[in-house]
Formats: structure tokens, C-alpha cells, sequence
């Protein structure tokens, strides 16, 4: 009887109303951890059960109710068994796990992913051209991908706090002239010789005023070069925000950091979603089942 | 910002118009409104290549084939949206040209719905006084949610941009429309069981509901004239926000005409039933279609515009059911639907 009851249009319009504000990205109540996912599970329920009490009342209701039971078991069944989560990818690194979160962002911990996945390259758009098992693999802002079972997609481009190149302005008795230091590499010019030393992609003092980055991201970038010519070496400081703010002593030229470009990962959604094709075809029944009420009234 | 959703705003402005008031454009304002409507479709074209332009132009061809007060105020806020973000040029998302169409439909079962209770007798200074107490809630939470305070604001994080001029007027016309909607309601509440409402009280309150209308409708162009001064991208990220506060100054303004106006022809329920139903199942199949396009552009159906779509299909679900508040539920299925257009 009271399954029964559920299938009046009372109960079923309040359930649908109620389900609608709690799945609605305004309100995200599934997002709001164990107990919002439950109250959304139960509307659901209570959504389903009234389809399905009034299920025999006209081949649309069959139809809307056994599209809405589909449904409800697919996105049970991803619930349970689904998986998603992040997986960061520095240029050139690759990984076999992923960082899986469960309800509400929460952190489950790391997830073997079955296969290694590497980064190639990553544009600014964030669009990832990766390396799978041999394969290329490119994951675009627009168009995920899929590996093993998993659907990769809405790939962000990350700092990983280090440069791949500077881009400095060095002033002499000779005139000015630009020259771009890549890490690692001693870049001549004339007969001064240039190497980072050290790179800070965030630069702030400490207490002691000792100085390090706040974050990975380029907001204050600055240097610590090796400048040498002849037998001479030279430690040049040098500060995106104010140039030319230390002279060397010994050392004619000034140098001016003028641009940073800075070394990008890529972040990457990671999702398995294996009863996708079963919450579609739910729908899919679900929309005949409203639609054929305008042919049988 | 797009000439042509500019110029598809101003004909869907006067289709609503036309729409609404059938005494003052003949008997044929239908046809004019769906003629309106049709060449804001038109004008469209140039924009239908992205997504947003694709979902206003789908939104004023279903008006044009339904035409509803309602529906053309839809399309005028989704032209908003298509002309400020015209730059971004997201792709064209099927999930919003079937849900466009759906608004339009429901739109139109909404706007039947209403005729048809005017038809029966409802006091039409009870459309006056929801549009009012609507028009209250929407300021409030709009551009930040601090016109209370006189101040109004669009976009996050750097985009952040403060609109002192338009947070004045806006918050003037959301006391205005408080103090409307309050006053109406309680020149039909007040009065003992025989006696005659006050006539001073109900012609306070349209008046305070006419002055909201034109404080709201001047808020948003010195939005507008502002932002695009120089503030492109913020007008962009808040354009969900600025179409809002556009489709609420109509609504007042619509609801006025009906208060003000003589009653026209109602074509009853049951179509307004048909149309309901149309929209539901065109919800739910954009719904279905925002769930694939986020498996092919974002690896999971658990999107936002898949969430927005569901509830909006859920709300349809609802509104088909034979039980009480029909305008209500059919209300808050087009609300849902018009989010999901405008966010």
C-alpha cells in the first residue's frame, strides 16, 4: 500500500522537485559528503519507486519508470563501483597511479591505473599530447580521451615551479641586447658567459631573509645567475617586478629579467564510469515514455 | 558586443511586447510576435556558430513558433548572453539547443496557463505582485549579493569589477519592488471577508512596481554601458547575471501590461498540458545530450551543465503530474530551464 501510495502524482511530483534542487550545481548536495550523497540516493529511490508502483497504468508510464529504474542502476552502480579522481603529469614524467577522491573532493588516496601514461607536451589551452602504451593520445579542453576502461579529460595546464626558459636584458657600455638562458646551459654572449643558478618562481624573504618561492606559480619570478667572464665570477640577482635593482661590483653590465616561460605539467580528470551506456539508455526511454503521452494523451 | 544579438534583444523586446499586449497591437498581435520572433532568429544567424548564440537562436525559432510573453523575455535575456560572450566562442552544445527549444515551450505552457486563470477570474494583481516579489529575490542575490547594500558586482578573481552607478539604482529598485509586491499583497490580503480592497493601496502598488521596472531596465544598460567600457571579459563572466537582471525587468513590465491591460482570448489548459509535456521530453533529452557531450568533452556525464539539465528534466518529470500548483510546478520548470540557459 504505501509503495502504492508513492506512485500518486503528489508524492511523485514532490520526490522529482526535491530530487532536481538536490542534484542542481547550485545547491550540490551529492557533493556535500556521506550524508548529502544518501539524501540524494533516497529521493531517488523514492523518485523510482513511485514510477514503478504506477508502472502498469500506460505503455508511457512502463516505459518512464523502466528508463528512470535503468537510470537509478547506473549511476548506483558508478557510485559504488565507479571510480575518479586527478592525476598530475610533469613534462617528460609519466604515471601509473592516479589520486582517486571520493564524495565531496574528499582524498581516497593513490589507485593503480593499470597502464603508464606519459606527458609529451601540454599547450597553454592545456591541450596534452600524451603516451600510452606506444600510442600518442591527445586530450584537448574539448575532447577527452580513453585508456584501459578510463576516460581522461578537462586537462589544466599546472606550474611545476621550475623555468624552461629566461629571457634576460643585459645593458653595457656596448648598448643593450636579449639573450634567453635555458636551465643547465651556459648561453654566451660577447664575452660574458650566463647561467641560472638558481630560479624562484614566487620570490619572497623568509624570517631569517633567506630567500624561496610561496608558490609554484610565476607571480614574482626571479634569478640567481652565474656570471662570468674571463676568470671572473659574478652571482647576479635579478627580479622580474624590479629590474636593474642590483649592481655588481666589477661587472659593467646591468641585468634584467624580461621574461619568464615557465615549465608546465599538465592536470588531468580521470574518471571510470562503466554503466554509462546504461544511464543513457534510461534516459533515452525515459524521454519515449514522456513523448509518447502526446500521442496516447 | 554582436550587433545582430543586439538587434535579435530589441525584436524580442517588442515581439514580448506584442505577445502580451494583444489589445493594443489588434487581434493579430500573435502573428506580430511570431513574426518578431522569427527575424530575431534571423539576426541570430551571424552568432549560431557558438554556443551560446546557437541556444538563443534555437530559443527564438521555438518562440516563433509558440509565441508567449514569456518566451520572447527568454529570448531577449539569451540574446544578452549570446552578444556578451560571443568572444568566447564555446562550441555549440546540443544539450542547449534541445533545452532552448524546451523553454520555449514551456514558456508558452506557463504564459497559457496564466491567461487561462485570468480567464477564470484570478486577480490579475496577483501577477503583479509575484513578478514583484521575484523581481525582489533576483536582486538579491544578483551581482554579488549586495544590492541591499547599493552595490553591485560581476566575475571572480581578477575579473572582480564593481558597478557603483547601477548598484544604486538597482538597489532603489529593489526596495521598489519589495514595497510593490508588499503593498499589492496587502490590498488583496488586507481587507475582512465583504468588504472592497483599498484602491489607493493597489494603485501605490503598481506604481511602485512601475517604478522598479524602470530602475531595473536602467541598472542593466548602465551595466551594460558600463562594462563594455573597457570591462569586456568581466561582462562576460557576469553575463548570466546581467541577462538575469534584463528577463526581470521584463517580467515586471510584462506583469504591468497584464495588470493594466484588458483581458485577451485564452486557448485554455489543454494545450498549455501539450506543450508541457513537449517540454518536459525535450528536457530530458537534453538532459541525455549534456551527459554525452560531457563524456566526449570532459571524460564524465557528471557535469555541471548535465546536473543543471537533469534537475530541469526533473522538474518537467514534475510538472506533468496531474495534482495541485500546475502554474506553480510549470513555473519552476521554465525557471529551471531558463538557469540552465543563462549559467
Amino acid at each position: 500500500v504505501a509503495v502504492k501510495a508513492l506512485g500518486a502524482p503528489g508524492p511523485v511530483a514532490v520526490a522529482a522537485v526535491l530530487l532536481g534542487a538536490a542534484v542542481h550545481p547550485a545547491l550540490r548536495l551529492a557533493e556535500r559528503g556521506e550524508a548529502g550523497a544518501a539524501a540524494v540516493a533516497g529521493l531517488a529511490a523514492l523518485l523510482v519507486l513511485g514510477l514503478v508502483a504506477r508502472a502498469r497504468n500506460g505503455r508511457g508510464k512502463l516505459l518512464v519508470a523502466t528508463g528512470a529504474l535503468g537510470v537509478a542502476i547506473g549511476l548506483g552502480y558508478d557510485g559504488l563501483r565507479g571510480r575518479s579522481g586527478g592525476l598530475t603529469l610533469p613534462p617528460g614524467g609519466g604515471a601509473q597511479r592516479f589520486e582517486e577522491s571520493g564524495p565531496g573532493g574528499r582524498s581516497l588516496g593513490l589507485r593503480p591505473l593499470g597502464f603508464e601514461i606519459a606527458l609529451d607536451d601540454v599547450a597553454a589551452d592545456g591541450t596534452a599530447r600524451l603516451e600510452t602504451r606506444g600510442t600518442a593520445l591527445v586530450v584537448s579542453p574539448s575532447r577527452a580521451a580513453s585508456v584501459g576502461g578510463y576516460r581522461l579529460g578537462s586537462p589544466e595546464p599546472v606550474a611545476t615551479g621550475d623555468a624552461r626558459a629566461l629571457r634576460l636584458r643585459i645593458e653595457g657600455t656596448s648598448g643593450a641586447r636579449e639573450v634567453r638562458v635555458t636551465p643547465g646551459e651556459e648561453v654566451r654572449s660577447e664575452d660574458l658567459s650566463v647561467e641560472i643558478e638558481r630560479y624562484f618562481p614566487d620570490f619572497a624573504l623568509d624570517a631569517a631573509n633567506e630567500p624561496l618561492s610561496r608558490s609554484a606559480e610565476p607571480r614574482n619570478p626571479a634569478a640567481l645567475l652565474r656570471v662570468q667572464r674571463g676568470a671572473s665570477l659574478f652571482r647576479v640577482f635579478v627580479l622580474k617586478a624590479m629590474p636593474r635593482i642590483h649592481r655588481q661590483e666589477g661587472l659593467p653590465e646591468t641585468f634584467a629579467l624580461v621574461a619568464v616561460e615557465p615549465e608546465q605539467g599538465v592536470r588531468l580528470g580521470v574518471f571510470y564510469e562503466p554503466a554509462t551506456p546504461v544511464v543513457g539508455l534510461g534516459v533515452l526511454l525515459v524521454a519515449a515514455g514522456v513523448l509518447l503521452g502526446l500521442v496516447r494523451g | 558586443v554582436s550587433p545582430g544579438a543586439a538587434l535579435a534583444a530589441l525584436l524580442a523586446a517588442l515581439a514580448a511586447c506584442a505577445a502580451t499586449a494583444e489589445s493594443a497591437w489588434g487581434r493579430r498581435a500573435p502573428v506580430q510576435a511570431r513574426v518578431l520572433a522569427a527575424l530575431a532568429a534571423l539576426a541570430l544567424l551571424p552568432v549560431a556558430l557558438h554556443a551560446e548564440g546557437a541556444a538563443a537562436l534555437a530559443l527564438a525559432t521555438g518562440t516563433a513558433i509558440l509565441p508567449s510573453p514569456l518566451g520572447c523575455l527568454a529570448t531577449v535575456a539569451a540574446c544578452v548572453v549570446a552578444g556578451l560572450r560571443e568572444a568566447q566562442g564555446a562550441p555549440v552544445s546540443a544539450g542547449a539547443v534541445l533545452a532552448a527549444l524546451a523553454a520555449a515551450s514551456a514558456a508558452s505552457a506557463v504564459s497559457r496557463s496564466v491567461a487561462a486563470r485570468v480567464a477564470a477570474g484570478l486577480d490579475v494583481s496577483w501577477i503583479a505582485t509575484a513578478a514583484g516579489a521575484l523581481a525582489s529575490a533576483a536582486l538579491a542575490g544578483l551581482g554579488g549579493g549586495q544590492v541591499a547594500r547599493w552595490r553591485f558586482a560581476l566575475g571572480g578573481g581578477e575579473l572582480h569589477a564593481h558597478f557603483p552607478g547601477p548598484g544604486l539604482l538597482l538597489g532603489l529598485g529593489l526596495l521598489a519592488a519589495t514595497g510593490g509586491a508588499l503593498v499589492l499583497a496587502a490590498h488583496r490580503l488586507g481587507p475582512p471577508p465583504g468588504a472592497a480592497p483599498s484602491a489607493l493601496a493597489r494603485l501605490a502598488g503598481q506604481r511602485l512596481l512601475l517604478l522598479a521596472a524602470g530602475l531595473l531596465a536602467l541598472g542593466s544598460g548602465f551595466v551594460l554601458a558600463q562594462g563594455m567600457d573597457g570591462r569586456a571579459a568581466t561582462l562576460a563572466a557576469g553575463a548570466g547575471e546581467v541577462a538575469g537582471l534584463v528577463f526581470v525587468a521584463g517580467l515586471l513590465i510584462v506583469a504591468l501590461m497584464v495588470h493594466l491591460g484588458p483581458r485577451g482570448a485564452t486557448q485554455g489548459e489543454g494545450l498549455a498540458a501539450r506543450e508541457t509535456r513537449v517540454a518536459a521530453g525535450l528536457a530530458v533529452l537534453a538532459a541525455a545530450a549534456c551527459g554525452a557531450e560531457g563524456v566526449l568533452r570532459s571524460a564524465s556525464y557528471a557535469t555541471p551543465a548535465a546536473l543543471a539539465a537533469s534537475a530541469a528534466a526533473l522538474g518537467g518529470l514534475a510538472a506533468l503530474e496531474a495534482t495541485r500548483l500546475t502554474l506553480a510546478r510549470r513555473a519552476l520548470f521554465f525557471g529551471a530551464l531558463l538557469w540552465f540557459l543563462l549559467a
